[in-house]
């Protein structure tokens, strides 16, 4: 397990001749074993922030450790992986075989397929494991994405908008699901969504991003699964919604 | 599938019935067009006496030690090129220069060079298939979806498993596009080889035919090339569809 701290972080894209920052001067923290969703609108930096992490990009300044409680695991030992917004699969692999792909430093095949078929149970795909990718719905894919980096087994869980593109159904039955593997399995999830609610109902604390800049940070104290109808979670998604739309819109400033 | 049957073979029929219906009104002239009860009668002959037999394995062989040779070098040098940026332009403006060359404007320099044998041959099918086997698997490497060697990094891949499990994978129905043009163009040049220097094959029986006035020969050496084409076709699609089961491309021939 382990947790995050970013300190001073800038990152610089050159585009078309012209440079832009994605991020500057962004420092925080992520505690080991907590759920952190990161708002913002398009072009905000919260993409560029969990490539960083991920080590897809490479910072232009500042640090970023990864802390442990476990005095003997280093920051190589620390396993970081994604869930992307796309579910990006492997379109010549089962949905099976995406999964295994995850444990290919695993040598030993029958634990390979205990892994794959705990995560194929946990994710109600054992139907589906035969199945190639473009037989799947937007959902099921999204749901073997996220069996994919759990058999991968991070300390560190970065998610991409992974629901942005699902309907509103498939995407309340996703969250449900992410709430029970966070209570279940004690990930570090960093979560990135441009929707309020969602941040809301997932984190137990809520960063917004401006501009490439941390506006707000706030913690929500509310039990899982929340109670969306209640005053508290009304108040804070009226705090966030107004700390979003403040101020110039992202876009504008800032191209892609 | 009876259906399909006849949709698919349409065309055959209905220009055996033109050709027919014409040679029995007399509009065709028998020497430059013979009818084609005259070439079955002749393709039955041949086909009696073991020539036929003989000349299309020879030209089957010869095609497939061909493609297999170019399949042997075409195919890890298009994934070197293909994965490395600075070779690829290096090699860009040279390989363009010899990709236009048609392997048969190369012949009479390979007949000099190599004599008349196997060799020469063997060099202008290797000439025909090198470059849709050579250039589709460049391609499908150097474009292989950086979104999916993405998640080869996020899962801790080396190099050569990114190569292995997602490039390569990644670039596969391409290569199969690429085999499968390599082999059409092979059989084809292979033929025109076979015109101009040749003591056996199908090439050879055509331009034997022409010397002795006898194009119901010519006939059947063009239908056996068709046809052999087709069914050499049909193999490589069926092997593609049960090794890549989740592949359903353009791999159905209409380049």
């Amino acid at each position: 397990m382990a947790g995050i701290e970013i300190h001073r972080l800038h990152k610089r894209f050159c585009l078309q001749g012209k440079t832009l920052t994605a991020l500057q001067d962004l420092s925080l923290s992520v505690a080991d074993e907590s759920f952190v969703t990161i708002v913002g609108q398009s072009g905000c930096g919260k993409t560029t922030l969990l490539r960083l992490i991920c080590a897809l990009e490479t910072l232009d300044a500042g640090t970023m450790v990864f802390t442990t409680c476990n005095p003997k695991r280093t920051r190589a030992d620390t396993r970081v992986s994604i869930v992307f917004q796309e579910p990006r699969l492997m379109p010549w692999l089962t949905v099976k075989q995406n999964m295994a792909m995850a444990l290919h430093a695993e040598k030993d095949p029958e634990r390979v397929d205990n892994l794959v078929g705990d995560c194929l149970h946990m994710l109600g795909l054992e139907a589906f494991a035969g199945a190639y990718p473009h037989q799947l719905s937007g959902g099921m894919a999204q749901r073997v994405a996220l069996g994919r980096t759990l058999c991968y087994d991070p300390d560190v869980i970065l998610m991409d908008e992974p629901f942005g593109a699902l309907d509103a159904f498939t995407r309340r039955r996703l969250q449900a699901e992410l709430i029970a593997i966070f209570l279940t399995r004690k990930k570090t999830i960093v979560f990135v969504t441009h929707d309020v609610d969602e941040a809301l109902i997932l984190g137990q604390r809520v960063l917004v991003l401006k501009s490439g800049r941390l506006a707000l940070d706030v913690a929500v104290d509310l039990p899982y699964p929340k109670d969306i109808g209640s005053d508290a979670f009304y108040g804070l998604r009226r705090l966030l919604m107004e700390t979003v739309c403040s101020g110039p819109d992202d876009w504008q400033c800032r191209p892609n | 599938m009876a259906v399909f049957f006849i949709k698919s073979t349409a065309v055959f029929w209905l220009v055996l019935a033109v050709w027919t219906c014409g040679s029995l009104l007399g509009l065709f002239n028998t020497y430059l067009l013979p009818p084609p009860w005259k070439v079955a009668a002749g393709a039955m002959k041949l086909a009696g006496d073991g020539t036929l037999l003989r000349h299309s394995l020879v030209s089957l062989a010869r095609v497939l030690a061909g493609f297999a040779a170019t399949v042997l070098i075409g195919l890890p040098l298009g994934i070197w090129v293909g994965l490395n940026h600075s070779t690829r332009t290096v090699l860009k403006a040279p390989l363009d220069f010899c990709r236009h060359i048609p392997p048969l404007a190369l012949t009479p320099l390979l007949i000099l060079w190599f004599g008349i044998g196997e060799t020469s041959k063997l060099l202008v099918i290797m000439l025909a298939a090198f470059f849709p086997v050579f250039l589709n698997t460049v391609g499908g490497v150097a474009n292989c979806d950086p979104r999916l060697i993405e998640v080869g990094q996020v899962l801790n891949l080396g190099r050569y498993g990114r190569i292995r499990r997602i490039i390569l994978p990644a670039a596969l129905p391409s290569i199969v596009v690429g085999l499968r043009l390599g082999l059409g163009f092979s059989w084809r040049s292979l033929i025109g080889a076979e015109l101009l220097a040749a003591a056996a094959g199908l090439g050879y029986m055509i331009i034997e035919a022409e010397q002795f006035s006898r194009p119901d020969i010519v006939m059947v050496g063009i239908v056996v090339i068709g046809g052999l084409g087709l069914a050499l076709d049909a193999v490589f699609g069926a092997a593609t569809r049960r090794l890549l089961p989740w592949y359903r491309g353009t791999a159905d021939g209409w380049h």
